[in-house]
């Protein structure tokens, strides 16, 4: 933060050689666009960052970033995320995975991040569609939204991403949308310098099978400047909002991160320093 | 010599415990012991029954037949007594049923009046069980109490010492009946450097002498106790452990962590490893090293989730989607598990793919005496780490031997994207027909590469036979002890285990096979699993033993096997002459 704005990694500098394979017009193009803009205002080196990903559109994500990356299987970015973090702590890890990947297949692992309070930032990339296999319903398609697996119209009521979160004890929870680029840079940069998991809901519009930019226009609104970001029964009655779409950080608290409360228990474990595994050998005797 | 004791009793008495407590001893006291234990998967209810076999040679299977039983109650007899041999012993509580048993020499012991009013402690029955037995046999007391205090060290005082009245009180007991009941004598052998572990201990230790610094898993029977042993033991050496929310994500947590670079290890049983099966063709496609283990358990489902089976072969060889190449080496005993765990280490590191350590609940949940583990015999294998240059760095580089050298996260030259998808050298997403056929092979070419080193196969006995017993995994013990019961008998019989599963020594399979005249393969299945294998690889017929019953393998089992392919073989060669004795041409 210290390092003067000059000498800061250019955007560029974060961009692969690969062609992203998404539609024109794909929110996820936005997203893409943010995480090199954060990355270069917080002028972190690529080889500190990892990206992991699920599957999806979204989950192409970590081959268009010059950055190391670990594309994984169906909805189980948080995991395999977890498993990076905790073996270097000092890497800036990423999640990253649309809704399906991470409230259906993979919804079982948010609570567990939350309760862990790993030190990762987990990017929703939320179009409200099975976009890559062709517009099926998805977790958070709307109520009575055709689509090719439920054509008569949706017939489950959809999530709610950001009031999951805050009643899982995610210590740091928002929302941006992916075209408006810079309010999501900011919203980026805030998820880095949180120490916890953070988790940022993106609506990124599938122009292809499930375009929203029309309705996301009449309905996203910024959360009020006066809203307390601590107090959770506040974020949570934001989290509530129907007829709006607000965006920018609901909540935000403390909590040790998990490599730190490992880090606790190596020394309650061995408060004498490490011990050799001989040591350990000699207690079957 | 040797004696074989059971007890048995209601569960939740504590049999369990007072077993463990005098296997423990008996070790402690220069004894060479091998005990397993038998209980269903509920808490309280049923029969537990723990089975010690103690001697002053070294002791290789968990043995036939008691030579004592102690039953807690009726049912532990109706069970247990018919299988004690005539005029062995049996030891009950009188106060709970009474015997009229003529073949056996019965004595009844006062344990529930003793517990309840001498020592006013009933639930110390079992630790005055114990006491009893340890009279018996004479083992030095001071040792049972010392492993009586370490087992209840987390109780109050209070406890601890009306547990330690009770064994003494017990003690008495047993060293007054040891005149009549005649137990052997037996010779300690202290040596300082013996250990007494369980497999799962084994494969908890062998991890930590390879490296893992990473453990993530979810509780399952009976696997959970290599959780436990490093959920104790990782930090102090600087390591971490998770216990997850499912196995799904105990492997892909071992699979970041692996891909920043610490060697990983999830350990889990049947249905467990069925929810890890998508990620195990991840690490296999994306080449990440890890260690699975899989401790086996009796059948499909939740099946008999504390009772043993040898089923899950098929999975570990072929479960999963598409090709993916994996390494599979089944630990035959409690010193081996430690061991090939190394080893399981050491083949995920080099080849880069996924290891399957396979036990199963005998192995696992047995104790068992070893000599000094030896830290040197599998020195650490370390992944190759491409050199740090200003070249482009192709973490999925063709090469002769199919392994690319790995980079971490950290290391500036060496970013990549590690992925499921089929890539390119570089790892970039690619579908073209001879990328696909190309990076295929390359992942193969790892596998031959590993069967160079995993060609040898440990063989027992003579080298030529009548019978060779192919097995694998836990089997071996029981095995060798029936082999060595014919070989005495001048039955000429020989053994063979090979080193790894997958890939197979093929050319020790072959020599064998060359060597003996009929091959038994002894499996705790249904189906006969390796035996379908080498049928379909090397077409090699073979007899089969199966057993699903949840139990493992006693040596008479495989004995009177042995004996049955020898009398049908010989019986063929030689129409005229009884079984099994002529020595072959």
């Amino acid at each position: 933060m210290s390092t003067p704005v000059a000498t800061h990694r250019n955007p560029l500098a974060y961009k692969s050689d690969l062609k992203p394979v998404w539609c024109p017009g794909c929110g996820d193009y936005g997203v893409l666009s943010s995480l090199y803009q954060a990355f270069s205002r917080k002028d972190v080196a690529p080889e500190e960052v990892v990206i992991v990903a699920g599957i999806g559109c979204s989950g192409r994500l970590p081959g268009y970033v010059h950055a190391y990356g670990f594309h994984g299987v169906h909805g189980r970015t948080l995991p395999i995320a977890t498993g990076v973090k905790l073996a270097n702590p000092s890497l800036t890890v990423f999640a990253v995975g649309g809704d399906g990947d991470g409230l259906a297949i993979g919804g079982g692992h948010i609570p567990h991040a939350a309760r862990r309070n790993v030190d990762i930032t987990y990017l929703m990339l939320d179009n409200s569609i099975y976009a890559q296999t062709k517009g099926q319903s998805s977790p958070t398609t709307s109520l009575d939204w055709e689509t090719t697996s439920m054509p008569y119209g949706t017939i489950e009521d959809p999530l709610n991403p950001i009031a999951m979160a805050i009643a899982y004890g995610v210590t740091f929870v928002a929302r941006g949308y992916a075209a408006r680029s810079q309010q999501l840079v900011e919203l980026i940069m805030r998820a880095m310098d949180h120490k916890g998991f953070s988790f940022i809901h993106i609506i990124s519009p599938c122009v292809t099978h499930h375009d929203t930019y029309k309705e996301m226009a009449a309905k996203v609104m910024d959360i009020p400047a006066g809203h307390d970001p601590s107090d959770k029964v506040a974020a949570f009655r934001l989290a509530q909002e129907e007829e709006r779409v607000p965006l920018g950080v609901f909540y935000q608290v403390q909590r040790p991160a998990f490599h730190e409360r490992l880090e606790e228990i190596r020394h309650k474990a061995a408060p004498d320093g490490p011990v050799t595994v001989e040591d350990l050998l000699s207690r079957f005797k | 010599m040797d004696a074989i004791l059971r007890i048995s009793g209601r569960c939740g008495e504590g049999v369990i415990l007072a077993g463990e407590i005098l296997t423990l001893a008996a070790a402690r006291s220069g004894l060479e012991v091998f005990s397993v234990k038998d209980y269903p998967a509920e808490m309280k209810g049923g029969l537990c029954t723990f089975q010690l076999r103690l001697g002053d040679q070294s002791l290789v299977s968990q043995g036939d037949r008691p030579d004592l039983l102690l039953a807690f109650n009726e049912q532990a007899y109706q069970e247990h007594g018919h299988q004690v041999p005539d005029g062995g012993l049996l030891v009950y509580d009188q106060d709970v049923f009474r015997v009229e048993d003529e073949r056996l020499r019965a004595f009844g012991i006062a344990l529930t009046t003793i517990a309840q009013r001498e020592i006013n402690f009933l639930p110390g029955r079992n630790i005055l069980a114990a006491g009893v037995i340890g009279g018996l046999l004479s083992l030095e007391y001071g040792k049972i109490e010392e492993v009586v205090r370490h087992a209840l060290r987390r109780k109050v005082e209070e406890v601890v010492a009306k547990n330690v009245q009770a064994l003494a009180s017990g003690y008495q007991q047993g060293l007054e009946l040891r005149p009549q009941v005649g137990l052997p004598a037996f010779q300690p052998h202290p040596d300082q450097e013996r250990l007494i572990l369980t497999g799962n201990q084994a494969i908890a230790m062998g991890a930590l002498a390879a490296g893992c610094r990473f453990y993530s898993g979810y509780p399952i029977t009976p696997a959970t106790e290599i959780m436990e042993r490093l959920a104790e033991d990782l930090p102090k050496l600087g390591g971490d452990l998770v216990q997850t929310e499912d196995e799904i994500a105990a492997l892909a947590m071992a699979l970041g962590a692996s891909f920043a670079g610490k060697k990983a290890m999830t350990a889990t049983s049947g249905p467990g490893l069925s929810l890890m099966t998508e990620l195990l063709d991840l690490a296999s496609m994306a080449e990440i090293p890890v260690v699975i283990v899989d401790v086996q358990r009796a059948g499909p489902s939740t099946g008999l989730p504390t009772k043993t089976e040898q089923s899950d072969l098929n999975h570990l060889l072929y479960g999963g989607h598409g090709e993916a190449p994996r390494i599979v080496i089944a630990p035959t005993t409690v010193e081996d598990a430690f061991y090939q765990t190394i080893r399981a280490f050491n083949l995920a590191e080099k080849y880069q793919m996924p290891v399957y350590l396979v036990s199963d609940q005998h192995l696992s949940q047995r104790m068992q005496t070893v000599p000094k583990l030896d830290l040197s015999r599998f020195p650490v294998v370390n992944r190759e780490l491409a050199p740090e240059g200003d070249g482009k760095y192709q973490r999925y580089e063709l090469t002769s031997s199919g392994i690319s050298p790995m980079s971490v996260p950290g290391r500036e030259h060496g970013i990549y994207v590690a992925t499921g998808l089929e890539h390119d050298l570089s790892g970039h997403p690619n579908y073209e027909p001879e990328m696909h056929r190309a990076m295929t092979a390359k992942r193969f070419r790892k596998l031959a590469q590993a069967s160079k080193e995993l060609d040898g196969a440990r063989a027992y006995g003579p080298h030529q036979a009548l019978v060779g017993v192919l097995g694998w995994g836990s089997t071996e013990g029981a095995v060798r002890e029936a082999a060595d019961r014919a070989l005495r008998e001048g039955l000429p019989v020989a053994v063979l285990y090979p080193e790894a599963l997958n890939p197979l020594p093929e050319r020790a399979i072959r020599d064998f096979a060359a060597r003996v005249k009929r091959v038994l393969v002894p499996e705790v299945n249904y189906t006969g699993q390796l035996a379908q294998l080498l049928r379909a690889k090397y077409g090699l017929e073979a007899e089969r033993l199966n057993k699903s019953e949840g139990t493992p393998f006693t040596p008479v089992e495989i004995y009177q096997k042995i004996k049955e392919v020898a009398g049908d073989e010989h019986a063929r060669r030689y129409p005229q002459e009884p079984a099994g004795l002529q020595k072959r041409p």
